[in-house]
């Protein structure tokens, strides 16, 4: 069913290709979200995504995974959503949301320790290249085996083991300044 | 580093978790439809809509067909624009570089900036290899003599299988790189370029032969035209209408100005024949490529399709999608031997000239990123040094830079280093296409496989000694020396963010990849200015997709301040015994 609705998208069949939008859509907007780390970004990058996807569905080939493919442009997307970034100075705040605490806000400077360190987190992060932390997201919080992450940015699996060793330092390195 | 994946990382999970928490917007959907329409090309249920127009045209040709990357050469197939030298057959396309004339260019002199090439040609999709701070790497071209790397502007993946054969349009970056502009659909099997008046066709990048000429119009402009990406050049041109044509005057399009918007025809149409021209956008293009408004410009150029209206709401097509012309093909030759497919064997021998077609075939593993050439105890070779290095293996030295110390004199003579030692061998006979080598002085040269030695440039060296220290180099002021020998180490880390101090220099920002320093030793985590020369790569690669993690990489390189940065040259290493 699925291949087929890839199949029938690839020949421009829009419904079918909107049909595999609304089943990816949250996905790829939090992959997004995850590496750009700002909503308004992640939702240009989405869109991005899916509008390039679909404008090149020529290119998709019978043997390419979907899935990797999409994961492919939007990583190309985020990195061209950071360039653009990159020439603004506006920053986006993102509100810490009650409900994703494990635990009632009942202390205050409980609060304000995971503020500061999800904020000096979110600061390291910042400092990793898109690859870096788009390895870092397909490893840690979507436990990707590596054959698939490899697929995303088209890298042979030993490079991507080797970035993953070698983002996760960075990123380490980058958190040990943020708390100097 | 090939060692096994780290564990999950719970503390790291849960901080990227909450980065990621939520989900698309509501709205989003509804946007990205309506988005979508403004794209759609070929849908089925469409089939009433006017004449598709591509929101992301140029990367969207680029795409089409999957990917490749093509070097075209330009030399079309119209001998009044390619005077003198002869380009390789390249059939079937007559006119685009093959992979041997390719790598034959390549191997030679370096091209002009912005040369725009045409050529047929494999690319093996490659994203672990050619780091540069501005540009995404697509792949490299099989069938060079030396590594040579085709760079994107950054949003789409090109090559979506590991390999993709086809014609394409680039630009000459630097030494073994290509930025690619996008797929070429020849006119027909055996003729690359369309005529002016020719059904160009639409969703494709394709080549016209014509004149590119410009009416001045009476339009009231925001502000001066722009040139946008290299490799992606912006439309507008305003107060000026562009057309590209048969003849040197375009009649129908002067008759346009007298254009009445309250009236339109179908002829209003910009993507109409206007008699022998058609309107087109080419005000990037005419920037970059040093075309002013003054005279039409015979020649062949890059052309593709663009909308310039808005994804949505949807809207035909009428004066949105317009005639975009990316690049003017340079008149490139080159002046080598010309690849001759004789059915008679070539003898092998030391005495041989250097082989007109330096490819590797292209099941062979990428050739190792030559280093350059030094004397030993870090001095320059001497030309006589040179010469026998030259003559007892031509193919080693194909693609390299060498230090030499002038004056090397024209018409060098090589010797065979097996052969006595007054006994020249007059194959080896080397022509030095610039004057200034004859002078006294420290001299880089590239030597190429087309049996030329060109200049680099001059290289400074410091009092007593011929490299610079690291940080003899800083206080010395090399970012007003030219070319110099530094011995550092070489190291890179993630590129960082524009708007997260510190700021190594606008233009690393973005992009993603790494960033490259020259520093003294492997000081800290994150180089600054202070700490390290930002660097670019430039045609010098160190490291394949496994190479990553060994760093830093000690040796003498050889560096030249730009106007973009600090550019290494070559990583030099001691002949033995020279």
């Amino acid at each position: 069913m699925e291949r087929e609705l890839v199949e029938r998208a690839r020949a421009g069949d829009r419904d079918a290709f909107d049909a595999l939008v609304r089943t990816r859509i949250d996905a790829v907007y939090r992959t997004s979200l995850a590496i750009l780390g700002a909503d308004a970004d992640a939702a240009d990058a989405t869109q991005e995504t899916f509008v390039s996807a679909w404008s090149h569905r020529d290119a998709l080939r019978d043997s390419d995974p979907f899935d990797a493919w999409l994961g492919r442009i939007n990583l190309n997307a985020c990195r061209q959503q950071l360039r653009r970034r990159g020439r603004k100075s506006v920053r986006e705040i993102r509100l810490a949301d009650p409900d994703d605490r494990a635990e009632p806000a009942s202390n205050d400077r409980a609060i304000d320790d995971r503020t500061a360190e999800a904020d000096a987190f979110d600061r390291a992060f910042a400092r990793l290249s898109v690859d870096d932390r788009a390895v870092l997201v397909l490893h840690h919080l979507q436990e990707r085996p590596v054959a698939e992450i490899a697929a995303v940015p088209g890298s042979p699996e030993g490079t991507i083991k080797s970035r993953l060793h070698r983002a996760r330092a960075a990123l380490e390195s980058a958190l040990a300044q943020e708390w100097r | 580093m090939n060692g096994q994946l780290p564990p999950i990382d719970p503390d790291l999970r849960v901080q990227l978790a909450r980065r990621s928490a939520g989900r698309a917007p509501a709205t989003l959907l509804a946007e990205m439809a309506r988005a979508l329409d403004g794209v759609g090309a070929k849908e089925p249920r469409t089939s009433s809509r006017p004449r598709p127009g591509w929101r992301l045209p140029r990367l969207a040709v680029a795409g089409v067909g999957a990917a490749l990357v093509v070097v075209l050469a330009v030399a079309l197939a119209l001998p009044a624009l390619r005077p003198g030298p002869v380009l390789p057959a390249a059939p079937p396309a007559q006119g685009a570089l093959t992979t041997a004339g390719l790598a034959t260019l390549m191997s030679g002199s370096e091209l002009p900036a912005n040369t725009t090439l045409v050529a047929s040609v494999t690319i093996d999709s490659r994203q672990d290899v050619c780091p540069m701070n501005s540009r995404v790497t697509i792949g490299v071209v099989e069938g060079m003599a030396s590594q040579v790397c085709v760079m994107g502007d950054s949003l789409y993946p090109y090559l979506t299988t590991s390999k993709v054969k086809a014609m394409f349009a680039f630009r000459y970056l630097a030494p073994g790189y290509l930025g690619l502009i996008g797929q070429i659909s020849p006119a027909s099997p055996t003729k690359v370029a369309f005529g002016a008046v020719d059904e160009w066709p639409q969703d494709q990048m394709f080549l016209v032969e014509g004149w590119l000429g410009a009416v001045e119009t009476t339009a009231s402009c925001s502000g001066a035209p722009t040139a946008g990406d290299l490799l992606n050049p912006s439309g507008g041109d305003c107060p000026y209408d562009n057309w590209l044509g048969t003849d040197s005057t375009a009649p129908g399009i002067e008759a346009d100005l007298r254009y009445d918007p309250a009236a339109p025809t179908a002829a209003d149409d910009p993507l109409s024949l206007r008699g022998n021209a058609r309107h087109v956008e080419a005000g990037g293009m005419r920037l970059i490529d040093s075309i002013d408004h003054a005279k039409p410009v015979h020649g062949v150029y890059v052309v593709g399709s663009t909308n310039r209206c808005p994804p949505v709401p949807p809207q035909p097509s009428m004066h949105c999608v317009y005639w975009h012309v990316l690049a003017r093909v340079s008149n490139v030759g080159f002046t080598g031997p010309t690849p001759t497919p004789s059915a008679t064997p070539t003898p092998t021998s030391t005495t041989s000239a250097p082989p007109a077609t330096p490819t590797i075939p292209p099941s062979s593993p990428l050739a190792p990123v030559p280093a350059g050439l030094l004397g030993s105890g870090n001095r320059p070779l001497t030309p006589g040094e040179l010469a026998t290095i030259w003559a007892a293996d031509p193919n080693h030295l194909a693609g390299r830079t060498a230090i030499v110390t002038g004056p090397v004199p024209t018409g060098f003579e090589c010797r065979d280093a097996s052969a006595s030692s007054s006994a020249a061998s007059p194959a080896c006979d080397v022509a030095v296409t610039s004057g200034e080598i004859a002078a006294d002085g420290y001299w880089a040269v590239k030597v190429g496989a087309d049996g030329k030695l060109s200049l680099v440039g001059a290289v400074s060296i410091p009092n007593g000694s011929f490299v610079y220290s690291y940080d003899g180099a800083r206080n010395a002021g090399i970012y007003r020396a030219g070319a110099v020998m530094v011995d550092a180490w070489l190291d890179w880390q993630p590129s960082l963010e524009c708007e997260m101090p510190p700021y190594p220099s606008d233009s690393l920002c973005g992009a993603g990849a790494v960033t490259s320093y020259l520093t003294a030793m492997k000081l800290e985590s994150f180089y600054t200015a202070d700490s390290a020369i930002p660097v670019q790569l430039g045609a010098y690669q160190i490291f394949g997709s496994e190479d990553l993690n060994a760093r830093p990489i000690h040796g003498v390189y050889l560096i030249r301040w730009e106007s973009s940065g600090v550019t290494i040259l070559a990583r030099l290493e001691a002949v033995p015994g020279a």
